[in-house]
């Protein structure tokens, strides 16, 4: 990992606060997964108790209904916001934008800095409320007012202070960061990147961010009052004081829709971009695709109050949410086709990061159609606030965060760590984290569609759902072996790092730019001049060409001729 | 368009929530605010882009 | 648009397109920023009958009209400075930067005058949600007044140690483009909180 032409750096200046793009990915990758051992323990916690109701749980002890709510509140807020963002949106866009469109660094690089180091504050604020008199918060990931507007109703106060206070270190923390990746973006890229010429990764990224970036002002508005609420004594959202808990609602939707795009499009970005280099094949509908996400995007801004149908909303409103929310799934259908059309006669290879990705497909297929049911104000009269939902958003959010994320993950490993994975445990992994995640929520749909509701600690308490006394525990043992099915990974992904066998620059074969720096790239990524840009991302199998690909730095007609060095 | 006007403007479906609809003295408080906000992200990102292509056309010019 | 050939470890100074893209978008989040706290208000505003609530003082519409012809005002000033600092003239470019930042802050007086007012007369936060409104969503811009005000400072405290130049006016462009945001709020703020 040194070879930085600046020779040996101060250990701080290399590894703490590092303007790198590279180094910082890497932060910002091992800040999540950290997050992530947190939020599997949270969930490891409430599925004892769901499955085994009122025993204790090893190694913690009683789950108490107070404390389940914690843990849900706590679960929610940590996969989504300090798992999903920290590793598909703010890892996976240092490291791969940059390189991609052939940028040396970030547009500001000091700025990315300060932005991962927020982020951090911003992980040890909503931590610490584990500690705080009263313990976390408990109002749900989505916090709903009042429930998280007055202490009265859950007996927490600091736990939900230090909420607020993380959550809007996080976002402003992601601002920089977003601010970042589109100023690359526009302005970085390298001559010859032409925006139908950039890889499907860094669009999805990009895509990523501009979903964050319109949406989140909104919600900070929101929690700015619901600060005061909660400290100042206003009552924006309290109704004896004359406040609208709907509100927020409103606007926490208003982000919340877009923010699961955010999360959703870096992980269709990994895929995308993997899919050709094992197939060799190009990408089928590369435009299709680039316009579709486009159509996405708008339409995810337009989409937010259906998660308020229920809630006392002016139905006038509830018939164009819904068409908006049934029309949103179209582009994705076309997405889901054009990744289906670019495997059909490809010569597939089934490593690591393409079972991943395949994996994606298949279980997000599942997720998104469940959504289309929630979609029609009717049918979710009846799902809402059942474990449908739940089942419906695990199937959206899992794949994307850890199917996508491991796709991402694997797939440029070696040009994280110049070291290859072992492919053995990988795959492990892999079939691991696939049989457990569907035996685990697949049954959730139907414990759903027979009325048990959300966020109860304890199912015992309801006669109609005695039936589902033994599925429940089937889920929670299927979780946990889902959660132990992640130790190949982490094993894997620290012995390799240090013992795995060296990795040349391009080992997957594969033609865009970031293939074509050495694996690490160096501070500065392209030596001394910048490469520049000849062909499209995807040139693969090209039938006037001798080789099965095109690096996108090689000019077309020159046969494996210089490596395009400008 | 002309459908959304529709959608917006016309129709006042019979909706069958008769729980909650009407709970709220804000009922048309929250219409307007989303309807307020339904437009402003696409506004300002149209606002973002023309500022853009200017400044990028006229640097362009200068260089 | 092309690709700018931006070699960014050659050179520490930022490209201006790059760092002014990046002061856009900046601005785009605070604008949406600044269009919820508005829906927030328009809902409260419109699903009440009564606005203000019975009991509650009125806003100094006047007072507040001749503090926005200020802030405008101050805008103008700005314009000035990077007009001349264009034109090659870098010392009357800071004069102008110093007049921004005086009215700027001259504004922000004037409000707080208004607000002692207001709370004498019963008008906190906690008083109702009208008051909670008025504070939050005014304070929040009169924060936004005084970081740009700091900002214009910093600008001109660099434009005086001579860093800026008609070659080099990035620095001063930055900060016109803040401050013409802050102050391109208020009257939209002024019309739908004082006199709506
Ligand atoms: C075809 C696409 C989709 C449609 C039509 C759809 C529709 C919906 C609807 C109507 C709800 C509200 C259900 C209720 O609360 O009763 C919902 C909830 C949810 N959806 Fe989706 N969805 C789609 C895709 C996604 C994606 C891609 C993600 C994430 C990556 C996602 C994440 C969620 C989450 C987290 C919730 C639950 C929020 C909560 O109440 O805690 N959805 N979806
Ligand atoms: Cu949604």
């Amino acid at each position: 990992m040194t070879n930085d032409p600046h020779g040996p750096q101060k250990f701080i200046w290399k590894y703490i606060l590092s303007t790198d793009h590279k180094m910082i990915a890497k932060q910002y990758l091992l800040t999540g997964l950290v997050m992530a051992l947190v939020g599997a323990f949270t969930a490891y916690l409430m599925r004892w108790q769901l499955g085994y109701p009122n025993t204790n749980a090893p190694g913690w002890g009683l789950v108490t209904p107070d404390k389940f709510n914690m843990l849900v509140t706590m679960h929610g807020t940590i996969m989504v916001f300090f798992v999903g963002m920290p590793l598909l949106v703010a890892a996976l866009s240092n490291f791969v934008i940059p390189l991609q469109i052939g940028a040396r660094d970030m547009a500001f690089p000091r700025l990315n800095m300060l932005s991962y180091w927020i982020f951090v504050l911003s992980c040890v604020a909503l931590l610490a409320s584990f500690f705080v008199p009263g313990g976390a918060p408990a109002g749900g990931w989505t916090g709903y007012p009042p429930l998280s507007a007055s202490e009265q109703y859950t007996g927490v106060h600091w736990g939900m202070v230090l909420w607020i206070t993380a959550l809007a270190l996080e976002f402003a923390s992601f601002t920089m960061g977003g601010i970042n990746y589109l100023a690359t973006f526009m302005c970085l890229r390298v001559p010859g990147m032409t925006y139908f010429r950039v890889p499907m990764a860094t669009w999805f990224l990009i895509g990523a961010s501009l979903a964050f970036f319109f949406s989140v002002g909104p919600l900070i508005a929101g929690a700015v009052m619901l600060l005061l609420d909660n400290v100042a004594g206003t009552g924006f959202y309290i109704p004896a004081q004359g406040g609208e808990p709907l509100l927020w609602q409103h606007l926490f939707w208003f982000f919340g829709h877009p923010e699961v795009y955010v999360i959703f499009l870096p992980a269709v970005g990994c895929v995308l971009e993997i899919l050709p280099v094992f197939s060799r094949k190009p990408i089928f509908g590369y435009r299709a695709i680039v316009w579709s996400m486009g159509a996405a995007l708008a339409l995810s801004y337009i989409v937010w109050a259906h998660h308020m149908f229920i809630s006392g909303m002016n139905p006038r409103l509830a018939t164009p949410f819904s068409i908006t929310t049934i029309l949103i799934s179209v582009p994705f259908a076309v997405i889901i086709f054009c990744m289906l059309a670019s495997l059909r006669q490809g010569s597939i290879r089934l490593d690591t990061p393409m079972l991943w990705g395949l994996g994606f497909l298949a279980t997000f297929l599942i997720g998104g159609l469940t959504g289309i049911f929630l979609g029609s104000a009717s049918a979710d009269i009846y799902l809402h606030d059942t474990y449908f939902v739940v089942a419906h958003f695990h199937y959206t959010f899992f794949p994307s965060v850890f199917f996508g994320g491991f796709a991402g993950i694997y797939f440029w490993y070696p040009k994280l760590f110049g070291r290859r994975y072992n492919e053995t445990l990988g795959k492990i992994h892999f079939w691991m984290t696939f049989i457990f995640f569907n035996a685990t929520f697949w049954p959730i749909f139907r414990v759903g569609a027979g009325g048990m509701l959300r966020r109860i600690a304890d199912p015992t308490q309801y006669r109609i759902l005695d039936q589902f006394k033994e599925m429940n525990s089937m889920i929670s043992v299927a979780a946990f072996i889902l959660i132990l099915g992640q130790v190949p990974f982490v094993w894997n992904f620290f012995w390799s790092m240090f013992r795995g066998p060296a990795a040349d620059a391009n080992p997957w074969r594969a033609g865009t730019l970031e293939w074509l720096a050495p694996s690490p790239p160096p501070h500065g990524n392209w030596g001394p001049g910048l490469p520049t840009v000849y062909v499209g991302p995807y040139e693969y199998s090209r039938p006037d060409m001798a080789d099965d690909f095109v690096p996108q730095y090689r000019p077309v007609g020159v046969l494996g001729g210089p490596a395009g060095q400008a | 368009m002309a459908l959304f006007t529709f959608v917006f403007a016309v129709v006042s479906p019979a909706f069958g929530c008769p729980l909650c609809f009407g709970s709220t003295p804000y009922e048309l408080g929250l219409y307007w605010s989303v309807l307020f906000l339904l437009p402003v992200p696409f506004v300002i990102v149209g606002v973002l882009i023309a500022w853009i292509r200017r400044q990028s056309d006229g640097n362009i010019k200068e260089g | 648009m092309t690709a700018a050939p931006a070699d960014s470890i050659a050179s520490d100074r930022p490209a201006p397109l790059v760092s002014k893209v990046g002061m856009a978008l900046f601005i785009g989040t605070e604008a949406m920023f600044f269009a919820g706290l508005i829906s927030a208000y328009l809902v409260f505003r419109v699903g009440n009958p009564n606005w203000p609530p019975a009991g509650q003082p009125r806003l100094p519409v006047e007072s507040t009209a001749f503090n926005t012809l200020i802030l405008l005002l101050s805008a103008a000033f700005c314009h000035r400075a990077v007009s001349t600092l264009r034109a090659g003239l870098a010392r009357s470019s800071a004069y102008w930067l110093g007049l921004t930042a005086v009215f700027g802050l001259f504004f922000l007086v004037l409000q707080g005058r208004e607000w002692i007012r207001l709370v004498q007369f019963g008008l906190t936060l906690t008083s109702s949600v009208y008051g909670g409104l008025f504070y939050t969503l005014i304070g929040v811009h009169g924060l936004h007044v005084l970081a740009g005000t700091a900002l214009v400072l910093y600008v001109l405290k660099r434009s005086v140690e001579g860093r800026y130049s008609a070659a080099y006016p990035l620095g001063v462009e930055l900060a016109r483009m803040y401050w013409n945001f802050v102050v391109a709020l208020w009257p939209g703020l002024y019309f739908l909180v004082y006199l709506l």
